[in-house]
């Protein structure tokens, strides 16, 4: 049996064998001499690639707001720009050679030009090469003169970086390989100047065709568009955060690229990836594959393999309506002397589509590559701070709803249940927990005997502060966390923040801090460690509106063909791994009644925060919200690292960060090896600069709030099954209908803006006024206004 | 032929003939791959030309072959001896790869991806493939748990060395490095087969491993799906009808996987077959020929050297390459079938399909009848860990042939159902029963 066994395995062996040999058979015998002449052809055709166009970015009703515009860059060869490094000793050592080398590769290949055919030996060919890449530099200033009026630029120092740039993609390939060796880039051509128009290019042309080794190759630019009829100001100021940034490929990128040995899907050096916004986040969407195509030397067509070009992303947001938020925000907050910015987030309720995400101050994203030293140095307005998404703060008032729910849903409290408020805590200790101060005057409020309703109504500190002394740091954090509190918003971006909801474990792990008593006071007034984003308050209204936590949306799904391609998005929004649940928060109707009615007095009630500021109603809605001033303390902008540098001299180093280890690490990454005294570092700069004076408000100033219907029958206002119950009700007739679904929930901030209502409130009726305008008396978010009359 | 026939010598310090005859396979195939190492510029920088490889690659063999020589000298017995030892030493190699590629640790640059992969350990002076070492050292722990007859004739025996095999399979798979992973799994099955496992026991790891393939194919990734289904995308005309009813033919690739096969997924593939084809019958000679001048094909100094010898020397060498293999496995499966020793037939039997299994992926893969995985071809590819691994096992070979006991026994592997009840399946019952009985 195993002699036979071992036949077996012989026989299957022979069979492979056969199998192999009658394949070569074919291959070499049968079909040599189609293979021969493929193997021929490899080498005589050069393949040149078809490039392709980036997707748009569209809003809500496929307006483009973003878009690839065709330009042409000017390309130099990078044998040219090595070559002309060759006698320059900033070159650093390792590289020297190859400097050298491709000099002697200029001059092989000007050999076989008949511009300088004349020339016999390489000695003269390299002369010629170095004479002409003087005037050639000459050329290059002239040409930045005539075409943009600009003398200051120095196109041999971009030479040089794009030279560094190589030789440092180089090491990178070279510590994955394993071995230094010559890369595809060095083979190509480099961009010198980007983006000449039509009549540049052509100018360019006149100039510059007499050097052998200058390219001008048709390209693209990514242009802000949009209806720009009514605006004077640049159209893509209110966009340019969401919509983010492309960049061109580093080298990092490139050694990461997934598909980097995919001729067709690669980054190439010198192409465009978005780094930030919507850009980055659908960076796979928007890029398109190149094509190719190969000719013979007759020009006949071999072979084609055409590009695919980007696919668009259609974005929920109103773009009208952005624009005018957006006009709105900064009026308020250039009203306000002290305020270094806000943010505006809109939502649709029952679908959590963002309707709008201003932030202020913004950027003209056509002007950025001027402008951004300007921009990152403006240590008072922080213009490039994404601040609707990217930048947190105590959510301050707007958080008490939810504190006075979990109070209820724990039975800590019943809506009847009254708590006296004398103004502070402890009567004995006046000068803490106190509740807060009329405006200006010096005078502590006082609420007397108050049931929960009048304390949302009047937010009343005491009143929470008792309430979260019988809830304790658990129950509290466990209810923020039900409300999205240091959560993700699900919006996709990559600059999100998720904010902190202080747990006990989050305080230990974090901070090293064991719980006092004090810290679920400060809480349960969204004081203290706890920090939202206007986005995750803006969802947070929609919560208190519906009763439900949902992700928020940013990318329109409207076709199967669009939920699959934002689905292929890695990270995006949509994905298994990055879909957040939906759930209803518990809680008796009775209790969110109070809740509803409570947010609803703020605004409605004489007795209201931001009744004087923030009453409005019109058009059958009516508006509910929460005021909140969130003490603000100026954040550090800056740090101040002194380091020893390697000559031994003490040298002093500023570091951009928004805290100590960030700026550590950022001095690491720039400065690797650097000795430095980690105890020494100190706050360099501080954000706003001039921050408001000693004794005035150091606060943000927030308002959250949702649009409800008003009652058509003039009942009692009191939903079925609640007809016993009677709160603090304004004598006014208006009645919400607390029965429908509020549609359309919104977060106002302005930064150092003082009190809630007095600043954010008119802000606040403003912008449910703008949402009437634009969305119509029935609050539709696919309704516009046609404000173009050419459309 | 009787395994228990007198007809060869016992010539202990002398090479016998199936000796003689793989040395000669494996001299021309070693001078073909140095010859081909020779022509090829891999990397147009100093020290990585093609006469600096092949000088690298001649010290290699000779290093390899002094190996050999002491494990002929020494015997293939001692590797009975110290069986797990060195299956497990191997698989030990394996691991510092799986630590740094979990934690990221190079181990002071010792351990470095490449391409992505985590395959390779920098020792100074040479870089080592530790999966090539594993391959052995399976063959080697198998032959040596396997001579019992208890071990493969119950399905629970069987057990064990398809979950010891798991282990380096698993270690393998994860650096990723799929073809060689997948090397074991003909290996292990072909020594139980060998071994004289039941047929109806075999059978059931067959559907097992079957039934897992669904499930390995849903979760490979991308890339790897698409290495086997480049095979159909060969065809120019399923390309063509993929690009134009895409929806149609979605389980073979998207339209755009199809337009750009050529140029991406199926490169290497079109590459190989060109210079397989354009070799022709008599090649283009030594040293010339397209692929030889253009670093046009990917890993042809390794992985697709047989490209190279097939576009220099056309059928007449692929053919000449061919044969020395067969010559090798001919001769490996005789010294098998005339050792008594079951240890030594099933050493021989798995260095037998260790080679074969090599050579039939890697010449399948350039002719575009496997996909292609990361294969080297015994005794011609460039490196040193796939030589020295060749080396060695050829030794082996060489050695069991050299060592024939006499036996005065029954033949091994041959047994009616009698002898297996009473010999071997009851003894083992009892003492189990005894045992559970005293721990009662």
């Amino acid at each position: 049996m195993p002699e036979k066994r071992l036949r077996i395995l012989l026989i299957v062996f022979a069979l492979a064998g056969l199998a192999l040999a009658a394949r070569l058979t074919q291959i070499q015998i049968v079909q040599a001499d189609y293979y021969r002449a493929k193997a021929e052809q490899s080498v005589i055709l050069a393949p040149n690639a078809l490039p392709f166009v980036r997707g748009s970015i569209l809003d809500r009703f496929g307006e483009v707001l973003v878009a690839d515009r065709a330009c042409w860059d000017l390309k130099l060869d990078f044998a040219a720009i090595a070559a002309d490094l060759a006698s320059d000793d900033v070159v650093e050592q390792e590289y020297r050679q190859l400097a050298a080398n491709n000099l002697q590769l200029m001059a092989r290949r000007l050999r076989r030009d008949r511009r300088y055919a004349h020339l016999q030996t390489r000695e003269l060919l390299i002369d010629a090469f170095q004479a002409d890449m003087r005037t050639m530099w000459g050329d290059f200033t002239w040409f930045s003169v005539i075409a943009n009026g600009d003398a200051e630029t120095d196109h041999r120092a971009t030479a040089r970086e794009i030279f560094e740039r190589i030789t440092r993609i180089r090491r990178v390939v070279a510590d994955r390989r394993g071995f230094d060796a010559p890369i595809a880039e060095e083979r190509l051509a480099h961009t010198l100047i980007a983006e000449l128009n039509a009549e540049q290019q052509i100018r360019a042309r006149e100039m510059f065709t007499r050097y052998p080794w200058v390219r001008i190759e048709p390209s693209a630019s990514r242009e802000f568009q949009g209806s720009n009829v009514n605006h004077e100001r640049p159209s893509g100021e209110p966009f340019a955060h969401v919509i983010g940034r492309v960049a061109r490929v580093t080298a990092e990128h490139l050694a990461d690229d997934p598909e980097r040995d995919n001729p067709f899907g690669r980054y190439e050096p010198d192409e465009w990836i978005g780094i930030t916004g919507i850009e980055a986040a659908a960076e796979r969407v928007l890029r398109g594959r190149r094509g190719r195509v190969i000719r013979d030397r007759d020009g006949k067509l071999i072979d084609e393999i055409e590009a695919l070009d980007g696919a668009d992303v259609r974005l929920t947001i109103h773009a009208e309506l952005q624009r005018k938020l957006y006009e709105l925000l900064e009026y308020a907050v250039l009203a306000r002397p002290d305020s270094s910015g806000g943010a505006i987030v809109v939502l649709d309720v029952p679908t959590r589509e963002v309707l709008a995400l201003v932030s202020y101050p913004s950027y003209d994203p056509a002007e950025f590559a001027w402008s951004y030293p300007e921009l990152r140095d403006d240590t008072n307005r922080l213009p490039l701070l994404f601040r609707a998404v990217g930048t947190r703060y105590a959510p301050g008032s707007t958080i008490k709803p939810m504190t006075c729910l979990a109070g209820l849903i724990h039975g800590a409290i019943q809506p009847e249940t009254k708590e006296h408020c004398t103004g502070y805590l402890f009567d004995d200790v006046r000068d803490g927990w106190r509740c807060w101060e009329i405006h200006g005057t010096g005078i502590r409020k006082a609420h007397g005997p108050i049931d929960v309703i009048e304390a949302l109504t009047g937010s009343c500190n005491v009143f929470m502060y008792r309430l979260s002394e019988r809830l304790g740091i658990d129950r509290l954090t466990a209810a923020f966390d039900m409300a999205g509190v240091g959560r993700t918003t699900g919006i996709g971006l990559r600059e999100e923040d998720v904010g902190i909801n202080p747990t006990p474990s989050w305080l230990s792990a974090t901070l090293n801090r064991t719980v006092t008593p004090g810290l679920p006071r400060l809480y349960s007034m969204g004081q203290g460690e706890i920090a939202m984003t206007p986005l995750q308050v803006a969802n947070l209204m929609a919560t208190y509106a519906s009763g439900r936590w949902r992700p928020v949306r940013l990318f329109a799904e409207n076709t199967p063909g669009e939920a699959a391609l934002y689905r292929a998005m890695p990270g995006g929004f949509g994905t298994e791994e990055n879909a957040s649940p939906e759930w209803r928060l518990p809680g008796s109707p009775a209790a969110w009644n109070a809740i509803r009615r409570g947010i609803f007095g703020v605004t409605n009630d004489p007795t209201g925060t931001a009744y004087k500021y923030a009453h409005f109603e019109r058009d059958g809605w009516v508006l509910s919200g929460k005021t909140g001033s969130a003490t603000a303390h100026p954040w550090p902008t800056a740090y101040r690292i002194a380091y020893r540098d390697d000559f031994g001299q003490e040298r002093v180093a500023i570091v951009r960060a928004g805290a100590k280890g960030p700026a550590i690490e950022r001095f690491k990454y720039e400065n690797p090896g650097v000795a430095f005294d980690a105890e020494s570092v100190e706050v360099a700069a501080r954000w706003p600069k001039n921050p408001p004076a000693e004794g005035a408000n150091h606060a943000h100033a927030w308002f959250g709030g949702y649009l409800q219907r008003v009652q058509k029958s003039g009942g009692t206002g009191s939903p079925p099954g609640q007809a016993g119950f009677t709160g603090a009700m304004p004598p006014a007739a208006t009645q919400p209908d607390f029965l429908r679904e509020p549609r359309i929930a919104f977060s106002v901030l302005i930064e150092f803006g003082g009190s809630g209502g007095q600043t954010s409130g008119p802000l606040a009726k403003d912008v449910s006024s703008a949402l009437l305008d634009v969305l119509g008396p029935n609050l539709d978010p696919d309704h516009r206004e046609m404000t173009d009359v050419t459309q | 032929m009787s395994p228990n026939s007198f007809d060869i010598p016992d010539s202990r310090f002398t090479l016998t003939y199936p000796g003689w005859i793989i040395a000669g396979a494996i001299l021309v195939l070693t001078l073909l791959g140095i010859a081909s190492i020779y022509v090829t510029d891999t990397h147009y920088v100093a020290g990585h030309d093609g006469a600096a490889n092949a000088m690298k690659q001649a010290v290699r063999v000779i290093v390899a072959l002094g190996v050999a020589i002491f494990v002929v000298r020494v015997g293939y017995q001692q590797s009975g001896r110290y069986a797990y030892l060195i299956f497990a030493a191997s698989v030990a190699l394996l691991l510092p790869l799986l630590v740094a590629k979990l934690t990221g640790q190079s181990f002071g640059g010792l351990i470095t991806p490449r391409n992505g992969a985590f395959r390779w350990i920098q020792l100074p002076g040479a870089l080592v493939q530790p999966s090539e070492f594993v391959k052995l050292g399976l063959v080697v722990a198998l032959a040596w748990y396997l001579r019992y007859r208890k071990n493969y004739r119950r399905f629970a025996g069987l057990l064990l060395p398809c979950a010891v095999s798991l282990v380096p399979l698993a270690l393998i798979l994860m650096q990723p490095d799929l073809g060689t992973a997948l090397l074991l799994a003909p290996v292990l099955f072909v020594m139980l087969f060998v071994a004289g496992a039941r047929v109806g026991h075999l059978a059931i790891l067959v559907i097992a491993a079957a039934a897992a393939v669904p499930f390995a194919w849903q979760h490979a990734p991308d890339y790897q799906r698409l290495r086997v289904t480049s095979l159909l995308l060969q065809s120019e005309s399923l390309r063509r009808l993929v690009i134009e009813n895409p929806e149609k033919y979605e389980g073979i690739a998207t339209r755009r996987q199809a337009l750009e096969w050529s140029a991406s997924a199926g490169y290497q593939l079109v590459h190989s077959k060109n210079a397989i084809g354009s070799g022709g019958l008599w090649g283009q000679g030594w040293g010339n020929g397209v692929y030889v001048e253009n670093p046009l094909l990917p890993d042809r100094h390794n992985d697709f050297i047989f490209a190279l010898v097939a576009h220099q020397w056309g059928l007449a060498g692929s053919a000449l390459m061919l044969l020395c293999y067969a010559v090798i496995v001919a001769a490996g499966t005789r010294i098998a079938s005339q050792t008594a020793e079951p240890f030594a037939r099933l050493l021989a039997a798995g260095v037998v399909t260790l080679i074969a299994c090599q050579v039939i992926i890697n010449v399948g893969m350039a002719v575009g009848l496997l996909p292609i995985t990361g294969m080297t071809l015994p005794f011609v590819s460039y490196g040193g860990s796939s030589l020295l691994v060749s080396f060695v096992a050829a030794a082996l070979l060489v050695s069991i042939s050299q060592h024939r006991p006499y036996l005065l026994t029954r033949d091994p592997f041959v047994f009616k159902r009698e002898h297996h009840e009473d010999l071997h399946e009851t003894r083992p019952r009892m003492a189990a029963g005894v045992d559970r009985a005293t721990m009662a």
